[in-house]
This record gives C-alpha cells, sequence and structure tokens, in this order.
C-alpha cells in the first residue's frame, strides 16, 4: 500500500532538487546587479506598493471566468482518460469515446460562442 | 496509487458492465429521458444558431420546434407504463409526463409574452431564449429525479440561468438588485440542500429513494437532513419563512422572467417535493408541516392586502399558493397516500401555471406598452378601454382566489379534502377561512378594472397587441377548460 506512493516521493524529490540546484547555481554564478523592482515584494501582475484600491479592467473578470470554466471542465477529462483503459477492456471502447466526443464537442461549441461573441479579444 | 485506481475503476466498471451498453441505448431509457435529450440538444441548437452567421434568423423557429418535439416525447410517456432508469435515480411515469407538459407550457408562455418586451437588450435575445431553455431543462429533470444527487443537478441548471435572467435589464438598478439577492440567497440554499444531502447520506447510506431503509429515516442525522433539505426547496417555492425574496425579486427581474418562474420554478419544485416528502419524511412530521403551512397562507394574503404594485400583490398571492400546496405535502403523509396527494398538487399546479402565467403575463404586456410598472392605480378603468385584456385579468383573478368555475377552485378543492381526508379537519378550516380573505385583494384588482376611472396622468394603453392577447386569451381557456371539464386530465393521472 505504502510502496504506491514511491513514485510520487520520487516526484516531490526531483522537484525540490531540480528547484534548489537551479537557485545554487544561480546564486554562485550569476550577477548580482540590485535593483528597486527586484527588491520588491513578487506579485504577478500588480504593483505591489501603493493602494490597493484600484480599477481592474472587467476584461481580467471576464478571462478568469472563461479560464474556470475550461479548467474545470478539463478536469473531467482526466478522470475519463484514467477509466477509459479499464472500461476499454469491457468492450465498451465505443461507448467512452462516443460520450468524451459529445462531451468535447459541447466544449468545442461553447469556446467557438465565446469566440463569436468576442470574448476573447482583449482590445474592444 | 494509480494502478490502485485502475483496480478500483476496474471493479465499478464489472458492476456496470451488467448491460450498460444495452441499458443507454435501450427504448426504455431513451423514453424516459426524451424530453430531456430534446431540450438539451435544443440548447446546442440555440448555440449553433449564435455562432454560425445568418442562422440567428431561424431562433424563434428552433425554439418553438424544440418545444414541440420535446413536448412529443412527454406525450408518449403519459399513460406509457412507468419507466425506472440509471439505478433508480429517474423515472418517467404519466405523472412526470405532465408535470413535462407543464413545464414546457410554462416556458412558452413566459416566451411568448416577452417577446417584443426588452427593447435595450433586444441584441441578447437570443441569450435569453437559450437561458430559458436550459432552466425548462432544469425543471424536467428536477421531476424525474428520484435522488437526491440527480435533483441537484436540475436545480443547478435551473437556478443559474435564473440568477442570470432575473439580472438581465442590466440597465435597470431593480433588475440587477433583483439578480444579485436571488442569487446570493440561491447560493445559500444550494449550499443547505447540499449539507442536508450529504446528512441524510450519512444516515442510511444512499441518496436514491429506492434504495433507502424506512427503519433508518426516525435517526437524528437524517431528521437533520431532511430538514435542511426541506428548508432549500422552501426557499424555492416560497414558503414561510424563507419567502423573504419573493417580493423584490419579482418586481425587479424583467417581467416575463418573472412569469417564468412564478410558475416554471415553482411547478418543479413542487414536483419534487412530494416524492422527496414521501420518501424522507417521518410520519410526525406532518402536524409541523400543516402548521407551517398556515402560517405561510396567513403571511401571503396579509402581505398581499396592502400591496398595490401588480407584480407584489401577485408574488404575495404566490406566497400564500405555496401554503396551500405544503397543506398537500403535509396530509400526504396520513390515510390519501403521495399518489394522492401528487394528483392534487399536479392538478393545482396546471391551474397556477394557466392562471398565473396568464395575469404575470398580462403585467407584462401592460408594462411593456406603458414602460411603467403596474399598480392598482394604473389599471383603473382599463375595462373601457380594452374590455378583452381586463377581462381575462379578472378571470385570472377569480382563478388565484378560488372561485367555483375556474382551475383555481378546483385546484384548492383537492388539496382542502385531501387534508380533510388525512385528518386535518380544523387546519383545512383555518386554511379556507384565509382563502376568503384572500378574495379582498383579489377583488381589488377587478374593483379597479370595472368600477373606478381611469387615473389622471396615468392613462391605460389603448394600443392591441395580437400576439400577448392571443396567449391571454388560450390561457384563460385553458383556466376554465381546468375548472369546467377537468375529468379527462384527472382521469389521465389514475
Amino acid at each position: 500500500m505504502l510502496a504506491d506512493y514511491v513514485p510520487i516521493l520520487l516526484l516531490v524529490g526531483v522537484a525540490l532538487g531540480f528547484a534548489l540546484l537551479n537557485n545554487a547555481l544561480s546564486e554562485l554564478f550569476g550577477r548580482k546587479r540590485k535593483n528597486i523592482g527586484k527588491a520588491d515584494a513578487y506579485e504577478c501582475g500588480m504593483e505591489p506598493r501603493g493602494s490597493a484600491r484600484i480599477r481592474l479592467s472587467i476584461h481580467f473578470y471576464l478571462i478568469a471566468v472563461l479560464f474556470i470554466l475550461f479548467d474545470v471542465e478539463a478536469v473531467f477529462l482526466f478522470l475519463w482518460a484514467v477509466s477509459a483503459e479499464a472500461l476499454r477492456a469491457q468492450d465498451m471502447a465505443m461507448l467512452v469515446l462516443y460520450e468524451i466526443g459529445v462531451f468535447v464537442f459541447v466544449l468545442v461549441l461553447a469556446l467557438a460562442y465565446v469566440w463569436r461573441k468576442g470574448g476573447l479579444e482583449w482590445d474592444r | 496509487m494509480i494502478a490502485a485506481m485502475i483496480q478500483a475503476s476496474t471493479t465499478t466498471a464489472d458492476i456496470m458492465k451488467a448491460g450498460l451498453m444495452e441499458e443507454i441505448f435501450s427504448e426504455r431509457t431513451l423514453q424516459a429521458t426524451g424530453p430531456f435529450m430534446a431540450l438539451s440538444f435544443g440548447i446546442l441548437l440555440l448555440v449553433l444558431a449564435e455562432i454560425v452567421p445568418g442562422l440567428q434568423l431561424l431562433r424563434k423557429l428552433i425554439f418553438i420546434a424544440t418545444l414541440g418535439v420535446a413536448g412529443w416525447c412527454a406525450w408518449k410517456t403519459i399513460g406509457a407504463p412507468e419507466a425506472w432508469v440509471f439505478e433508480d435515480t429517474y423515472v418517467a411515469n404519466s405523472t412526470t409526463g405532465w408535470w413535462t407538459m407543464l413545464f414546457l407550457a410554462a416556458t412558452f408562455i413566459a416566451w411568448l409574452f416577452g417577446q417584443r418586451y426588452y427593447k435595450a437588450e433586444s441584441a441578447l435575445e437570443g441569450e435569453h431564449d437559450l437561458l430559458m431553455m436550459s432552466a425548462c431543462a432544469g425543471m424536467v429533470l428536477m421531476a424525474g429525479s428520484r435522488d437526491l444527487l440527480v435533483f441537484f443537478v436540475g436545480l443547478e441548471l435551473l437556478s443559474v440561468p435564473l440568477y442570470t435572467l432575473s439580472a438581465f435589464q442590466r440597465s435597470r438598478r431593480e433588475s440587477v438588485e433583483a439578480g444579485l439577492k436571488y442569487f446570493v440567497l440561491g447560493a445559500f440554499a444550494a449550499a443547505t440542500y447540499l449539507f442536508g444531502s450529504a446528512l441524510v447520506y450519512a444516515g442510511t447510506g444512499t441518496l436514491t429513494f429506492k434504495a433507502i431503509n424506512p427503519a433508518d429515516l426516525g435517526g437524528p442525522l437524517v431528521i437533520a437532513g431532511a430538514a435542511l433539505i426541506a428548508a432549500s426547496l422552501f426557499f424555492k417555492v416560497s414558503v414561510f419563512p424563507f419567502h423573504m425574496w419573493v417580493p423584490d425579486v419579482y418586481q425587479g427581474a424583467p417581467a416575463p422572467v418573472t412569469t417564468f418562474m412564478a410558475t416554471g420554478t415553482k411547478a418543479a419544485a413542487f414536483a419534487f417535493l412530494v416524492p422527496a416528502a414521501a420518501a424522507l419524511l417521518p410520519y410526525e412530521s406532518k402536524h409541523l408541516a400543516a402548521v407551517i403551512a398556515l402560517v405561510t397562507m396567513a403571511v401571503g394574503n396579509f402581505g398581499a392586502l396592502v400591496q398595490t404594485d401588480l407584480k407584489r400583490l401577485l408574488a404575495y398571492s404566490g406566497v400564500a399558493h405555496a401554503g396551500t400546496l405544503l397543506l398537500a405535502i403535509a396530509a400526504l403523509q396520513g390515510e390519501p397516500g403521495p399518489d394522492a396527494a401528487m394528483r392534487a398538487v399536479l392538478f393545482y399546479m396546471a391551474a397556477y401555471v394557466f392562471t398565473a402565467g396568464g395575469a404575470f403575463g398580462l403585467v407584462t404586456m401592460l408594462e411593456s406598452q406603458t414602460g411603467r410598472a403596474v399598480t392598482i392605480d394604473s389599471i383603473k378603468g382599463l375595462a373601457a378601454k380594452r374590455p378583452g385584456i381586463a377581462a381575462a385579468l379578472a378571470l385570472f383573478m377569480l382563478s388565484l382566489g378560488g372561485i367555483p368555475a375556474t382551475g383555481g377552485f378546483l385546484g384548492k378543492y383537492l388539496v382542502f379534502s385531501l387534508a380533510v381526508r388525512s385528518d386535518l379537519l380544523v387546519v383545512a378550516l383555518i386554511g379556507i377561512v384565509l382563502s376568503v380573505v384572500a378574495l379582498a385583494y383579489y377583488l381589488r384588482v377587478i374593483v379597479a378594472l370595472y368600477m373606478q376611472p381611469e387615473m389622471d396622468g396615468k392613462p391605460v394603453p389603448t394600443q392591441a397587441r395580437a400576439l400577448s392577447g392571443l396567449v391571454a386569451f388560450a390561457c384563460a381557456v385553458m383556466v376554465l377548460a381546468l375548472g369546467l371539464v377537468p375529468a379527462w386530465f384527472l382521469d389521465s393521472l389514475r
């Protein structure tokens, strides 16, 4: 039972080692030129200082909602992929193929709708 | 670990293999899920109509055709032998067939009255129709489900489009307010429902009604779970004390959406409440449910007495009607049994869909013609200028009040006689007294229509609108048909 988790442990080890190694290498060999930007707290796509009460473009919201939708739906593909092999062994290959085909078709239709309505355009 | 997951899914596959292909593609399954499939297919077509250039012209045709095909599929299930599919989580029989017909009718009525209603949002009417059809598909799923989880899928399929539809008129503050209120409270109700389902699962080990062992029902977990589920469903059907949102949301939402919410949502939630109560509620809950029903009737009727806005008045009247229907749920625990209660609720709701649908629809029409909220003052003197519209509105008020010869009367009669047979005589008597109170405000509308002169500064619209008039006429015919010759409908339910 516990032996099943060895690959995960290995993956954690490799990931940790990779990160530590690269940081150590750049610490050893990299040139260090400091400026204000680098000393700031890291914040993705935002100014880390100043008032937090700034107005954000509604575009961010739209993109975030679309991302969540397709992100969550991608999760279903994993469940399908995991059980597809077993279902194929039960002579239900075509059934699972149809089912995921319908699912992906609905997703593509939704994507086409968003595209057509200009939901993916940033400058509007 | 992945090996373990494949192992686990293999064992599920073994169980499922026993004729899964055969079950999914069997005639029985297709018949049972036909209306839902037709609606789902129609939704995809409506999306496609928005994508492919030029296809938008076909939108209304697609909408009507989808409702028609779904109606035909539902018609096939009426009178057909009962079909349980998907491991007893979904059922199709005569009752669910009639419920489906009712949802389709509610959708169609609201949709027809909504034509030419939207002005600033007319470019988005494709989305409006799409959301309406999704909500209708959700209702169909709700009525057929005999499993807490399947019902939840239907509930969300209904609710999420309705949140959006309530806020559809983005430029009107009231509409956005209605959408936000409905969304926040609805999300809370959904969470309550899920928590209740989890407790029921903890107490019984299943979510499917058929699989519940009656011996498990008395346990504290199941009682708490059933109470939470009841609370969230009471929210949807606007039963006291979960009715506070109703007047605000009904008033603020676009009138076609209000029409849809008042008729369809209520019908769908009651379609599930009856089997859910039969499966989950212990016998002792009968008197509690009866008391809640009476309080709801009182709150709705006394609340409506002081309203001047017609949408708010009808909203409070809807609360009172939900109370009356809850009386049938309470009576179900007694001698008549769930089947009789289902028949009474279905008939009551059928009458209510056409009555309230017609009444809200006419409010929709007047609102879009004058561009103002419809109040008691603004309909004064309508009978002189528009006798047909006034007569239809008066008929709907009489039916809501339960005057004989209308469908509303027979619905009330069925529910109260059910209560009497279930040893709830006192409750039924108080309920009848409260119904008499209700007549006061229904008659106030009729008095305004016929006996009071037109108000200065609030002229009634004189232009006729053929489509709305026609739909109102059809609703009126149905109300009278259900009141005068109900036998064909009642017989098909046996």
